[in-house]
């Protein structure tokens, strides 16, 4: 008796409890739709979001639960932490990406090590890695991986390979393009891997051929007046600093967004380089 | 002593139970208090029109929360659909008022509306939204006719509201064309049936226009609508509904936007520095052009770098050591960490005394260029990264 009492009682309990337990709605997604919703809520992340806030990163993070082999994702998780300093954390995200599609990835990557961290050894790894994945020579961030390994090789001041791999894609693009449609910061880079291999009038011709395209590069009128110093024609170097100066101070120099480029000009570097000729 | 329910509709409260003599008794008494006890559990639907489309009175008074998932699909298919998530709360006032708190994917209060419920209509009584730009302040809605649907009858009146993009006014205007009983996951289920316009506010001519359709589930609430625009649809999809108790756990998650700067954890002497604007309107270096950065350009902040560097403080290790700080809106820097990575970008310990030392140096760069927005000067985070292989820098980035 005793016992029927207390299992009824029990009973009671327990549904008295367990009434307050609503269920709540959850959709359950098919596996399908959920393919489909993982790279839509990482685009639908920025609609209206900043990169890199939390509602941004809560949206990757909803994507990777509805499918986590999407690349695209672990790629975006990484984006705002290459622009801020977090290196492991992008280290970690683009590898993620990587692993899953190399093709897409890899290159972009490379660009990234090459451009933020200057660690030109891991880009040409990467571009190299992207190249085989796709079975072409291919381009990251609309950036040739050929042009973005000779700038590599120039930083690791490996010239002839530098000006090996620029020539490479200069001359593709002038067999398929034509030459106007070669970026002229190759051939920058083009000319300053000849100066460094102090074939200087093949440089001074290269960053002519780049003036030809863009005609008030300060770069190029810096540099020839370097090379017209080592020289001793110091008239000339003169003129050309001028025009340096002049478009420099316009704003027509080689530059990135975010990063510093290798071998970045300043103006003071310009007005140095005067005052070492006015001193001669 | 023993418990049992004091009513058949309420769960919660309970009052003290004397037994009487006898079993039989006693098990009747105690099946028939089962009975009740189940019966009480089951929640009826309001005969209300509006409100039997809504979860049950004492969960509309508990209020919950709604997560939806917003879909934009391009008719254009070079175009790519999103999504976005977002997450009303919902809290029933009193018999006829109820707010609906709308927020972000972080949980971000971004803007909450007020409805009065007049007999079959519901009526926007206000609606506030939530500066992205000044976290503190609120923008009213500007409301011509502010009654939302008609459940049971027609609705004459169209719902206008006025609102502001960019420096021109343009008015939102929605017709309810039509509602229609349904069904939705075997529930009873109102859908409304509206065109939609947007149109300038000085000449009436419209600019964007299409129709909808919204459903309400009973024991549900809204639960999502589809939109077609011009070129474009539009899609609200009910995900996930959940408690207020459940939603501020989710919403108290501690994570913080990407780079978060710790004051707490700094390593400057921060008794100076101060923030012109709120902590979450802190911009990065990038956001302007050109970016915040050393007022005296790069190759001035090298050459303070290099003339102040002693060589002996590096010692023999490789790696990449990162200070990230904080300049204000006048340029002021602030607010440093340093965080030290091997050179295969795994965190590292640098010696102490290369941190000390590269660290003295940065606080001699006092002159930084802020970022500006929109012809405001804002707080932004910064950083600079030494590449060290070897006890040499071989880079400062970026």
């Amino acid at each position: 008796m005793v016992k029927s009492l207390i299992f009824f009682l029990s009973a009671i309990l327990i549904l008295g409890s367990s009434c307050n337990q609503r269920e709540w709605y959850k959709k359950e997604l098919s596996e399908e739709v959920k393919k489909q919703y993982a790279p839509q809520l990482r685009r639908g992340g920025f609609y209206s979001n900043y990169q890199g806030s939390v509602a941004e990163q809560m949206h990757h993070k909803e994507a990777l639960k509805m499918d986590s082999t999407d690349a695209g994702t672990w790629r975006e998780l990484g984006t705002a932490r290459v622009k801020r300093g977090i290196l492991d954390e992008m280290n970690y995200f683009y590898g993620e990406a990587v692993k899953r599609n190399p093709e897409k990835w890899a290159g972009f990557r490379g660009y990234l090590y090459l451009y933020f961290y200057r660690d030109f050894e891991r880009a040409i790894a990467d571009f190299n890695l992207g190249d085989e994945a796709n079975g072409q020579i291919d381009y990251s961030q609309g950036q040739s991986h050929d042009y973005m390994r000779g700038i590599c090789y120039y930083g690791l001041q490996e010239y002839e390979a530098s000006l090996d791999y620029l020539n490479r894609y200069i001359n593709e693009v002038i067999e398929e393009e034509g030459e106007s449609w070669v970026d002229v910061y190759a051939m920058l880079y083009k000319g300053l891997s000849l100066m460094q291999l102090n074939r200087l009038d093949e440089a001074v011709a290269e960053f002519d051929r780049a003036l030809k395209y863009y005609p008030k590069l300060s770069d190029c009128y810096y540099h020839k007046a370097r090379i017209y110093i080592a020289r001793g024609q110091y008239n000339l170097a003169l003129d050309e600093l001028d025009q340096a100066e002049e478009f420099f101070k316009k704003g027509y120099f080689h530059q990135r967004p975010y990063v510093e480029v290798l071998e970045q000009i300043y103006l003071q570097d310009i007005q140095e380089l005067r005052k070492v000729v006015s001193t001669i | 002593m023993l418990m049992i329910p004091k009513t058949v509709s309420s769960c919660n409260t309970f009052r003290i139970f004397q037994p009487t003599n006898g079993s039989s008794n006693l098990k009747k008494l105690i099946t028939a208090m089962l009975l009740i006890q189940i019966l009480g559990c089951e929640q009826q639907p309001s005969n209300h029109p509006v409100f039997k489309y809504y979860p049950p009175e004492d969960v509309f008074e508990d209020g919950y929360v709604s997560k939806y998932y917003y879909h934009y699909y391009p008719d254009n298919p070079d175009r790519r659909a999103g999504t976005e998530i977002g997450y009303t709360k919902y809290v029933k006032l009193d018999d006829t008022h109820y707010t609906a708190e709308n927020y972000n994917a972080g949980f971000d209060l971004v803007s909450n509306r007020y409805y009065v419920v007049e007999g079959d209509s519901i009526v926007l009584e206000k609606g506030l939204g939530i500066s992205s730009r000044n976290v503190t302040d609120t923008t009213a809605m500007n409301l011509l006719d502010n009654t939302i649907s008609v459940w049971e009858s027609e609705k004459r009146n169209p719902y206008r509201v006025q609102y502001t993009f960019g420096d021109e006014e343009y008015i939102f205007t929605e017709h309810q064309v039509a509602v229609v009983d349904t069904v939705f996951n075997d529930k009873p289920a109102k859908a409304f049936y509206a065109d939609w316009n947007y149109s300038k506010a000085d000449s009436d001519s419209v600019v964007n226009e299409g129709s909808s359709t919204s459903y309400y589930v009973q024991g549900l609430g809204f639960f999502g609508s589809e939109s077609k625009g011009p070129d474009y649809a539009r899609h609200i999809e009910l995900v996930e509904q959940m408690s207020i108790e459940e939603f501020e756990m989710r919403a108290d998650h501690g994570e913080h936007r990407v780079a978060w700067i710790n004051p707490t954890k700094a390593i400057s002497d921060d008794s100076d520095f101060n923030l012109c604007g709120h902590e979450r309107r802190i911009a990065d270096y990038y956001n302007s052009t050109p970016d915040g950065r050393y007022i005296h350009s790069k190759r001035a902040m090298l050459d303070t770098i290099y003339s102040n560097l002693d060589r002996s403080k590096l010692f023999d290790q490789s790696g990449r050591l990162v200070f990230r700080f904080v300049v204000n809106c006048e340029g002021k820097p602030g607010r440093f960490i340093a965080k030290g990575y091997d050179l295969d970008y795994e965190p590292m310990e640098f010696n102490s005394q290369t941190v000390d030392h590269l660290f003295g140096i940065l606080q001699k760069l006092n002159e930084w260029r802020p970022v500006v927005l929109r012809g405001e000067a804002r707080d932004a985070y910064f950083y600079i990264t030494f590449n060290i292989e070897n006890g040499e820098i071989t880079d400062i980035l970026p």
